[in-house]
């Protein structure tokens, strides 16, 4: 498998992957996504916390500990205090975030 | 004529390889993972798989030197996951060597792992290439701790640390607690102790801060391996 996919630094993250894997993280990102926004529609915490965790594994893969961290935080919010306001708009914010970088990447 | 061979490859001693198996349910982990170790020549990848279920159902079959499996893998009814699946593990396939791949950080979780008797426990936070120190480090017959974490007197220090968390908790935060592991909703254990759902979700809150758990997954880990209710 051919080493390394540097992506540019975009929106201030790096990403860092063997080239094989930049495809295979493209599809279940995405597809981690549209299972996240489903869980903010319907305000599901635990289908929420399973694929917020699940996100930050495959980003710690690839290096992207930043947006990690907000996944991460967002995760433990959920469990303390539901779908309250900060956690509504820190998770709304961060699917854009990542929407964004991945049409970039 | 027989061909030579260079004077180096003749001599190096032969190692055995180390057969592992790899479980977790992200492809991309696993893919990781596997292009990671298979870089290596003495590692051996027997296995990739998906689920709790399929692991089980392979190791029965074919038993590796080492199982590396993710913690967190929800939603198998048979076998669970986290603690669960990890003493399942260690009980029933012993002669493999057990090393867990995980995105929780939380030192009680990890202590209460080394003491279920995993062989090593691995951070994704961490480098990935952490994982092949480690099975470095159980090929060199020891147990390998990730970086920060102290490993020894865990038991004694980690007692003393979880002793501490349980007794700062209030009367009515244990009882919130006990009631919410046995299986209640929250409706149900404000029911069941009189108070307001408000009231009996504040104290859950607040014992999750005392004892330094962040989700409920953690909590139940918590209070099962503390063995807080038994």
């Amino acid at each position: 498998m051919p080493f390394a996919y540097n992506a540019p630094k975009l929106d201030g993250h790096s990403f860092r992957c063997a080239a094989g894997l930049r495809g295979l993280f493209l599809e279940t990102m995405h597809s981690d996504l549209t299972a996240l926004e489903h869980s903010i529609a319907t305000r599901d915490v635990l289908a929420a916390q399973r694929t917020l965790h699940r996100m930050r594994g495959a980003l710690s893969m690839v290096k992207m500990t930043a947006l990690s961290a907000g996944l991460g935080f967002v995760e433990s919010r959920l469990g303390r205090y539901g779908w309250d306001e900060q956690a509504f708009h820190k998770t709304s914010g961060l699917v854009l975030e990542l929407r964004k970088f991945l049409v970039q990447v | 004529m027989i061909p030579m061979l260079h004077p180096l490859i003749s001599q190096r001693p032969r190692m055995e390889r180390l057969r592992i198996v790899l479980a977790d349910d992200h492809p991309l982990v696993l893919m990781a993972m596997r292009d990671l170790l298979e870089k290596e020549l003495s590692f051996e990848i027997a296995a990739t798989l998906a689920s709790p279920t399929a692991l089980v159902d392979h190791l029965r079959l074919d038993l590796p030197d080492v199982i590396i499996t993710d913690y967190s893998m929800p939603g198998d009814e048979t076998y669970g996951d986290g603690i669960r699946l990890v003493r399942y593990l260690a009980r029933h396939f012993s002669r493999a060597r057990i090393v867990v791949l995980t995105m929780v950080s939380n030192p009680m979780i990890i202590s209460a792992l080394y003491d279920t008797g995993v062989a090593a426990v691995v951070l994704k936070r961490d480098n990935l290439a952490e994982i092949v120190t480690a099975l470095q480090t159980l090929r060199a017959g020891r147990t390998y701790y990730p970086p920060g974490f102290q490993g020894e007197g865990t038991t004694d220090s980690r007692t003393k640390f979880i002793g501490e968390r349980i007794n700062s908790l209030s009367p009515k935060e244990y009882e919130v607690l006990r009631h919410f592991i046995q299986g209640g909703s929250m409706m149900q254990v404000a029911e069941t102790l009189q108070r307001s759902v408000k009231t009996v979700s504040g104290q859950k809150i607040s014992a999750m801060r005392k004892l330094n758990v962040r989700t409920d997954q953690e909590l139940v880990a918590f209070c099962v391996e503390s063995g807080i209710f038994q």
